[in-house]
């Protein structure tokens, strides 16, 4: 991942903020302060993963992006659930990524 | 409440969904993804490499890429019958109890051939809309 390249919004990105009313300045905050990231092999994208209080409950919330070389791009975000990131890990479809050192 | 569809051509994503806020989202079959709300009822279905999973419907693709949302006159439960569950329980109920789709193997499983199904009946809508490129 570059560091500091510009965020920019997917327009599918655009298009479920509108739709899904997610609370304002949530995606930005899973990217930033992530609990966990990983890259997604099925898909061959990042997802950040932080745990958050969303319609009153506490859960984890992750973030699909990309990262080109001159943005980074948001995709989807969605709820998990319980247990649903250890699973993927498990399943060997998501992998752990350290986006200091992009392993 | 009508149905929106938007195709983002940039990075092979299909969105039908109808407004309201998504409580939990369901992973039927490796990149889609079904959406319901706080009852459990189905709001919306999330397609990631739409044109390799629904490579029957290219055109329509081509037609939607990167436009507003198309509404559509119509509604989930109109055309959500292949996806139902069929013993009665709701989504949220049935889904909890179905083994998680969390493999990297694609294959043409019944969830697969249950969305081409859904869609087929949405692509029937949008015959009328005009290419965008």
């Amino acid at each position: 991942m570059q560091p500091n390249t510009p965020i920019r919004y997917s327009f599918h990105f655009i298009q479920q903020m509108e739709s899904r009313s997610f609370p304002d300045g949530l995606a930005e905050r899973i990217f930033e302060y992530a609990d966990a990231r990983y890259f997604d092999l099925l898909h061959n994208n990042l997802v950040a993963v932080k745990r958050e209080d969303y319609l009153g409950v506490t859960r984890d919330v992750s973030l699909a992006f990309v990262a080109l070389e001159d943005a980074t791009v948001f995709l989807t975000i969605y709820p998990l659930k319980e247990g649903q990131q250890g699973r993927r890990l498990q399943a060997g479809r998501w992998v752990r990524y350290d986006p200091e050192t992009s392993l | 409440m009508t149905l929106k569809l938007h195709y983002d051509a940039e990075f092979d994503i299909l969105h039908l969904a109808q407004d309201g806020i998504e409580d939990e989202v369901v992973e039927i079959h490796p990149g889609i993804t079904l959406e319901l709300d706080c009852e459990g009822a189905l709001i919306g279905i999330e397609v990631l490499g739409a044109s390799t999973l629904l490579k029957d419907s290219l055109l329509q693709f081509g037609k939607l890429a990167n436009r507003s949302p198309v509404e559509l006159t119509m509604e989930m439960n109109e055309i959500d019958a292949p996806l139902r569950p069929r013993d009665g329980k709701g989504y949220r109920e049935y889904f909890d109890s179905f083994a998680e789709h969390d493999s990297t193997q694609l294959s043409d499983s019944e969830a697969l051939i249950s969305v081409r199904q859904t869609f087929a009946a949405v692509w029937k809508q949008t015959a009328h809309i005009t290419p965008s490129y």
